[in-house]
């Protein structure tokens, strides 16, 4: 059996270091381009994504169409390029959001207590009471399918997340001598939260965010899987992999490609995230 | 112990009205008129007297607070009223599906802790060898792959290519696997990373290697402290992805056909049979807090150190 | 740390007991199932596949006589044939005596399933119980019906109703032994060639052979009605022979089974309509309906998009029906001519954004529709083509026809059976004349008023067939609807079942020549 190997601790903290820095940057890097590629895609498509051919249907990659087309005739490839920007834009601006609204309530009931704090963490409790997306599927199939409800429906429980943790970090830092100095010399409550707390505890709620796109992404694709997501014709991936279900036998490709291409887009911003984690541990950083 | 466990079913009382307030809520929000919505199902002309008749004898016509009160007032001795579209008892409906939506869950969830504690380990042990680095991509892979994407590939290729496995699951012991597998995958993956990153901090931990130094076999060490320790994260574990379980069912559910909750709410939603909507989100929600608190009883026993505090 | 371990066993063990729970339930299923194989090596059965769930077995109540009917438990007194015209089933005849008084004469040697006798006096207890229980059957709460002899009734309807006859075809007039069962939504009594001898609501119905059937002896030892109601694991179970048959395949998936050395296709077209109203409260302007129509590619849909699961469509009536569209004029396909209108009616794409403009204001307009067979591939085909001509689409997709109801809609997209029981009157009174039911499009044509007036009050066939051509003649020339295809049904089944047709009805496919070889 093999020894595990116990490297001095700096060395290995070093090594390490490095690792992470270069892999965070990498990483950054590639989100970046991919939010790049989400943003111009419209410019990109090398046919028309709703242009609809039914002489033309189900037709095997070629070069004119690198992914086939769909049972309407429509580009796959155009399509997936398009669905981008929804499923990546709309995952994007679902996490801002609840990361605004959660931080927000999280801080303003951690530093004042009282009523506030227990009106929304017993909310937070109601609805954390809910598992994953059940709420979001009673949601968005009682109020009707859209885009904009199935976003609804998952942000409604998205951001207590970030309330439960800006609020107990908020409760730990309230004590701390540097805000109780702080706070005798005479500074605002909203200079105090802003200038002092946010700061310091910004970062392990950047890591949730970063770590949530991917969920939020395959939650928006699984409501619209179940057909309460985006509506016709409009180009999502979720959609997409379900509306390609009947053709699995006949044009596997429909499938196929929106959904690999889902999957290595979540690879890559689950990657960014542990890697901004790691980038972001003290236990690393205070080393340097 | 049995303190803190009077203690936590109290705190539910208040949680559980606030689900059923919220959930009646979003019914009564909702658009459409389920009266007409239960008469046109066939898509053939109706007149406007039968539906108002309905709606009176559905009820609809009562204020918010009555319509709640009345609903409450049932569903607590266990009559979550009729469905709309069959007629039946919605109790009996959800009691029907249930052992099947459970049966899926556990099997998974024993798939998912067979195949995640040794694997995990096994990446600890092989730290940054071959089969770590392969292990990690496969978990990588596994969390991002959507399970309706995963349960396709599993039906076209097994049920379909290969002919191994019935396409029709129909609660079958047979036709559980496929399902099984499809909400294993991300799960297990989830769990080798966490087991393998605890496992790695105990084997680095000053104990450990200050038992192997003393050269007590690295079998015994991995056994009597290491697996002890990651059966608190285990726990721990549990207690978090049997959300995501829950949820996962119902895409997986509809997909293979499996005649749980999760395949008669997706049914309820395409004929709003509000009832059975009801009935599952507020069913679905008490499973979840149920076995959350079962897990924090069991992690409490499991280390006392949160005991104490 | 025993106190753990002993706490660590006990999850352990909980869970275990559990699952074994579940898997002890599910082998007890399984054996149960073997057993019945080998007792019945001998015996002939089949399994059926369908999408459709069947809540209640009671052919009185609703549509669920549809299936009760379907599957061979119950028969009625008239049956349509293929082109929808009424003929004696378990009657022998009828005689129109007036206005108001209709004559029926059973055949004489027909017994339900018990062996009971179907007498006239059973006959009109079911005609009373149906008329009571089904809205659609009012007629029948209000008539009054008089016993002649065991074979013979007579009915007095409270108002002329000319289409009695075809009403006493529609599925709910099933003949039932109303005395025989406490359940009827279990185990109705009927005379159908098959017995249900199990029922799981919404999940399977077990069938059995009717020994005392009335017309022959039924082919079929037992069959199994199972509901699958996703299309795709419908066909994947029909391709792994997990089913023998399997009704109501989407058309790509026809494509699957063209090997006719395993498969026989039974395709038969239907009256069920993909038709459009037109909000003539909004879309006022009679060129824009006009340019609209003329650019639907109504062959097209039905051959390409839809692989030949429709049949393009002129009026409301297949062209199987003596006032089908073949002897209507409808518009021609020709999206050019459907520009030029436009800009002759001072539409014009000055922004150079592809949509045309009149008065500044660009021409877009809703489509509405809710989920039901092809309607979303339609759509989305016509958001297309239109957009070729200059026209902005906007489409929502409803989980119901509400928004039909509410006036929210410049087209609205409707899925309907024009003609269940060969009856052309019902559907034209509801859709096209002012202020009713399901004139949703607010359609108002005084003379087309006056004809369906006349119309409901007509007794002579080939006068009514006259009527309901010039009805729709009116309202197509007024741009109010549009009628696209009507939707195909197609059964497949395995070659060695046989006796098996597609009906234009949607029942009657169980029969006593059904079998398997």
């Amino acid at each position: 059996m093999d020894e595990v190997k116990i490297l001095p601790m700096e060395e290995k903290k070093k090594r390490s270091l490095n690792f992470v820095k270069l892999r965070f940057y990498l990483l950054m890097v590639i989100t970046i381009i991919l939010i790049f590629i989400s943003i111009v895609a419209p410019y990109m498509v090398p046919n028309d994504p709703y242009a609809t051919d039914i002489r033309g249907r189900n037709l095997p990659p070629s070069q004119e169409f690198l992914f086939g087309t769909d049972s309407h005739g429509r580009c796959v490839f155009s399509r997936v390029l398009i669905g981008a920007r929804t499923s990546i834009s709309a995952a994007l601006m679902l996490v801002i959001i609840t990361f605004v609204i959660g931080t927000t309530i999280g801080i303003v009931c951690g530093y004042y207590g009282g009523w506030i704090d227990n009106l929304f963490m017993r909310i937070a409790d109601i609805l954390l009471a809910f598992p994953d997306i059940i709420l979001g599927i009673a949601v968005a199939g009682i109020i009707g399918g859209g885009l904009f409800n199935a976003m609804l429906a998952l942000g409604l429980t998205g951001w207590t997340q970030y309330a439960r943790v800006a609020r107990s970090n908020v409760l730990t830092m309230k004590e701390d001598t540097f805000i109780q100095a702080a706070r005798l010399s005479g500074n605002s409550d909203l200079r105090l939260l802003f200038r002092h707390i946010l700061p310091n505890i910004i970062g392990v709620l950047v890591v949730i965010a970063t770590l949530q796109i991917g969920t939020m992404m395959m939650g928006i694709a699984g409501l619209s899987f179940l057909g309460l997501g985006v509506q016709v014709p409009q180009a999502e991936w979720g959609s997409m992999v379900n509306s390609g279900r009947s053709y699995l036998q006949i044009a596997p490709w429909i499938s196929l490609f929106p959904g690999l291409v889902m999957m290595v887009t979540i690879i890559i911003f689950n990657l960014f995230g542990d890697a901004l984690r790691d980038f972001l541990d003290p236990r690393i950083n205070n080393s340097s | 112990m049995f303190q803190y466990i009077i203690k936590r079913l109290l705190q539910l009382i208040p949680i559980m009205l606030g689900v059923t307030l919220l959930t009646f809520g979003l019914m009564y929000l909702a658009p459409g008129d389920p009266a007409s919505m239960k008469l046109s199902a066939q898509g053939v002309p109706i007149s406007q007297d039968i539906i108002e008749q309905t709606r009176i004898e559905m009820g609809l016509d009562n204020p918010f607070v009555l319509q709640y009160l009345t609903w409450l007032r049932n569903f607590l001795s266990g009559d979550m009223g009729k469905s709309y579209a069959d007629h039946l008892p919605v109790a009996e409906k959800l009691m029907r599906a249930l052992p099947k939506t459970i049966m899926l869950s556990i099997s998974s969830m024993m798939v998912t802790l067979l195949v995640s504690i040794p694997i995990g380990i096994l990446a600890a042990v092989k730290h940054n060898k071959a089969s770590d680095y392969l292990i990690r991509c496969m978990t990588f892979i596994g969390v991002a792959m959507p399970n309706f994407f995963l349960s396709l590939l599993l039906i076209y290729f097994f049920a379909l290519k290969l002919n191994w496995l019935p396409v029709l699951a129909e609660g079958s012991l047979k036709g559980l696997i496929l399902p099984t597998v499809a909400l294993s995958i991300a799960m297990s993956s989830r769990y080798i990373r966490q087991v393998r990153a605890v496992v790695l901090e105990e084997l680095n931990k000053e104990y450990v290697v200050g038992a192997r130094a003393r050269g007590v076999k690295e079998r015994i060490i991995l056994y009597k402290n290491v697996l002890y320790n990651t059966m608190v994260t285990i726990i721990t574990l549990i207690g978090l992805s049997i959300g995501s379980l829950l949820g996962g069912t119902v895409i997986v559910e509809t997909i293979f056909i499996w005649p749980g909750l999760g395949k008669l709410v997706m049914d309820a939603i395409g004929a709003r049979d509000y009832p059975v909507i009801q009935g599952f989100v507020v069913w679905m929600t008490f499973i979840y807090v149920m076995v959350n608190l079962i897990v924090d009883i069991s992690y409490r026993l499991l280390d006392p150190r949160t005991y104490s505090s | 740390m025993k106190n753990k371990l002993v706490a660590c066993l006990l999850v352990a063990l909980s869970l275990m007991l559990i699952g074994c729970m579940g898997a002890n339930e599910v082998e007890e299923i399984a054996t149960k199932v073997s057993h019945e194989g080998e007792v019945l090596v001998e015996e002939k059965s089949l399994t059926f596949g369908t999408t459709n769930a069947v809540a209640s077995l009671d052919p009185h109540i609703d549509w669920q006589g549809w299936f009760s009917v379907r599957y061979g438990v119950t028969e009625t007194l008239f049956k349509l044939d293929e082109s929808l015209v009424p003929e004696p089933w378990l009657a022998e005849s009828y005689e129109n005596l007036d206005e108001l008084t209709w004559k029926v004469t059973l055949k004489d040697n027909i017994r339900f399933s018990n062996g009971e006798p179907v007498t006239a006096h059973k006959v009109v207890e079911n005609m009373k119980h149906f008329g009571e229980e089904n809205y659609r059957a009012a007629v029948f709460s209000t008539a009054n019906y008089r016993v002649e002899d065991d074979v013979t009734l007579i009915i007095e309807t409270e108002e002329p109703h000319a289409t009695l006859i075809n009403d006493l075809c529609d599925p709910y007039a099933s003949i039932i032994d109303l005395d025989a069962t406490e359940d009827r939504s279990m185990n109705p009594v009927g005379t159908g060639p098959y017995v249900p001898v199990a029922f799981v609501a919404n999940e399977s119905i077990d069938l059995e052979k009717n020994t005392n059937y009335w017309n022959g002896t039924p082919q079929l030892d037992k069959a199994y009605i199972k509901t699958i109601p996703d299309m795709d694991t419908l066909v994947m179970a029909l391709q792994s022979g997990e089913i023998d048959i399997a009704h109501n395949i989407t058309a790509d998936a026809v494509d699957l089974f063209q090997d006719t050395s395993q498969y026989t296709i039974s395709q038969v077209g239907t009256s069920r309509a993909y038709m459009l109203y037109y909000n003539l409260d909004t879309l006022k302007d009679e060129a824009v309906r006009k340019a609209i129509s003329m650019a639907i590619d109504k062959e097209g849909i039905s051959t390409y998009l839809l692989n030949n699961s429709a049949t393009p469509a002129i009026g409301a009536f297949p062209d199987t029906m003596p006032y089908g569209g073949q002897q209507l004029d409808g518009i021609a396909y020709n999206p050019e001519a459907a520009r030029k209108l436009l800009e002759e009616a001072g539409y014009e794409d000055m922004s150079g954004d592809g949509i045309v403009e009149k008065d500044g204001e660009p021409l877009s307009i809703d489509l509405v529709l809710y989920r039901r067979l092809a309607q979303e591939d339609i759509a989305t085909e016509m958001q297309a083509a239109l957009k070729k001509i200059g026209i902005d689409v906007k489409v929502t997709v409803f989980d119901n026809t509400e928004y039909l109801k509410a006036g929210e809609f410049d087209i609205g997209m409707y899925c309907i059976v024009t003609t269940s029981t060969g009856d052309a009157a019902a559907f034209l009174n509801a859709t096209m004349r002012t202020d009713m039911d399901n004139n949703f499009g607010n359609y108002s044509n005084a003379k087309v008023d006056a004809l369906l007036e006349q119309l409901l009050r007509e007794f002579d066939s080939e006068k009514r067939t006259a009527l309901v051509i010039e009805i729709q003649q009116l309202a197509l020339e007024d741009y109010a609807y549009d009628f696209i295809g009507f939707n195909n049904m197609t059964m497949i089944m395995k070659e060695n079942v046989k006796g098996f047709k597609s009906h234009p009805t949607d029942y009657y496919q169980f029969n006593v020549d059904s079998t398997i070889q």
